[in-house]
């Protein structure tokens, strides 16, 4: 069962100062400009509208846990940068694969925390990994707005 | 004869008349299912069944009778009795009876989404499998022969689940505990299909690019579905999820590439391609051993592991001596 309360400080301190091991592919680059809504090219049943955000802007925090049986995760904290997020998820790049069903501790770039699970995740080049992850439970409309607002 | 309601038609399952045993006191009613008409009662348990009647039967050309679904345990139970646990007859003919014992109960649990008699069926079939080829003479290349090459996707599971176990062997793999976990991550790699429709899976067209995207989600699906379980390690949900990923990164469900993709999933990849080119689809008919051997040659180190590949190719080449 993840704490999500505890630690939150720590992730949030992380976020800050440890740096970020992805490793941007050149096609990537141009897509961190981009605003407003994003396009869903998967069939993804999404339930809610969900936006692009300049991920170098967007760092955000994450802790493993070790949530799936056959999967050891020492519960060690990483900085992501988030590409996406709606009220149901995020979108965001790592430097290591996440697989479906995974879940972590996530703070966003608002400080906002909630669980994720990954939804699916697809390598674009070396330490880098784009991840789809849910929210375990959605954020509200003000939380979304903020988070945007920063861009 | 006595006829079965044609509501419980649908609760028959069927049995190959070659795999039936001769016995004086058969566990189980035997049915009769023609093309036109309602199942007929045709051997009631408790009856002998002799070896000339089976043979009567192929003589007629019946290839097929059923048993009650729940009965049907029964005779997988009479077939591992007298043939899979028989160490006298040929390894390949156990494998063979092993398939029929256990088709009928992987295939339900396949089409009635039951992930846990899924995963309980691979197992026993996995540690019969095992238990089968360890330690036996059998070669691959007599084995492939007599494996059958229709298109369903319990043979292509226990397929591949087979040539894992064989493949495994040649790499080294011969921890006792391995070889049964390879086994049963063969049986389950294809598990995420049972969300693809039967349109697009017996489709005999080609296939759109809709079509495509939604094949290539099953690793995914069926990683999703067994990742929670205690009881599969992870070289066996690898084998789920890593099955089409290719050597050189092109490959999904993430495009992990060479060393990133585990060990055993190396193994799947190569089998699994094999064996869907050696047998008949919906849309094209099964190539030749040749072929299909001259197609795995080329994609060594492109597409799949090049030790792997040339373990395959000596495995399934070496004649005995």
């Amino acid at each position: 069962m993840l704490d999500q309360s505890n630690n939150e400080n720590e992730m949030l301190k992380a976020m800050a100062f440890l740096p970020c091991d992805v490793v941007l592919p050149d096609f990537l680059r141009d897509d961190f400009e981009r605003r407003g809504f994003a396009t869903t090219s998967r069939d993804e049943d999404r339930r809610h509208a969900r936006y692009h955000l300049r991920g170098h802007a967007h760092r955000a925090a994450m802790r493993y846990s070790s949530s799936l049986p056959a999967l050891e995760r020492p519960p060690t904290v990483a900085a992501v940068m988030t590409t996406t997020v709606s009220r149901g998820g995020v979108g965001y790049l790592h430097s290591e694969q996440m697989y479906p069903g995974e879940r972590a501790q996530f703070v966003l770039p608002n400080g906002s925390g909630r669980v994720i699970e990954v939804s699916w995740c697809r390598r674009l080049g070396p330490r880098c990994f784009e991840v789809g992850a849910r929210f375990l439970e959605d954020l509200s409309v003000a939380e979304v707005r903020t988070i945007i607002a920063e861009d | 004869m006595t006829a079965v309601e044609s509501t419980d038609s649908a609760a028959l399952a069927p049995v190959a008349v070659r795999a039936l045993p001769a016995t004086d006191d058969l566990s189980f009613d035997l049915y009769l299912w023609p093309k036109r008409g309602p199942a007929r009662l045709m051997l009631a348990r408790h009856n002998p069944l002799s070896r000339e009647r089976i043979g009567r039967l192929l003589e007629r050309g019946i290839e097929t009778l059923y048993v009650c679904t729940h009965e049907a345990d029964r005779y997988r139970d009479l077939l591992t009795e007298r043939f899979v646990k028989d160490e006298s007859r040929p390894p390949a003919e156990r494998l063979l009876m092993l398939r029929e014992a256990m088709k009928n109960a992987f295939t339900d649990a396949f089409r009635r989404s039951q992930v846990q008699h899924m995963v309980q069926a691979a197992e026993s079939y996995a540690s019969q499998l095992a238990s089968i080829v360890y330690g036996s003479d059998l070669l691959v290349a007599d084995l492939v022969g007599v494996m059958a090459h229709d298109y369903s996707i319990f043979t292509h599971a226990t397929n591949v689940a087979t040539y894992a176990v064989l493949l495994a062997g040649e790499l080294g793999i011969h921890e006792p505990e391995d070889v049964v976990a390879i086994a049963q991550g063969g049986l389950l790699h294809d598990l995420g299909k049972r969300f693809i429709g039967r349109a697009v899976l017996d489709k005999r067209e080609r296939l759109t690019a809709e079509d495509r995207e939604c094949i290539k989600e099953h690793p995914r699906t069926g990683f999703a579905q067994l990742c929670r379980r205690e009881d599969l390690n992870w070289g066996q949900l690898m084998m789920v999820y890593q099955h089409h990923e290719r050597w050189d990164g092109r490959g999904y469900p993430v495009g992990t590439h060479a060393a990133e993709i585990h060990e055993w999933a190396r193994i799947s990849a190569v089998v699994d391609v094999y064996d869907a080119l050696t047998r008949n689809r919906p849309y094209r008919k099964a190539a030749s051993n040749a072929d299909v051997l001259a197609y795995l040659d080329q994609e060594a180190g492109r597409g799949f592991d090049e030790e792997v590949v040339e373990c395959w190719i000596r495995a399934i080449t070496k004649t005995k001596c």
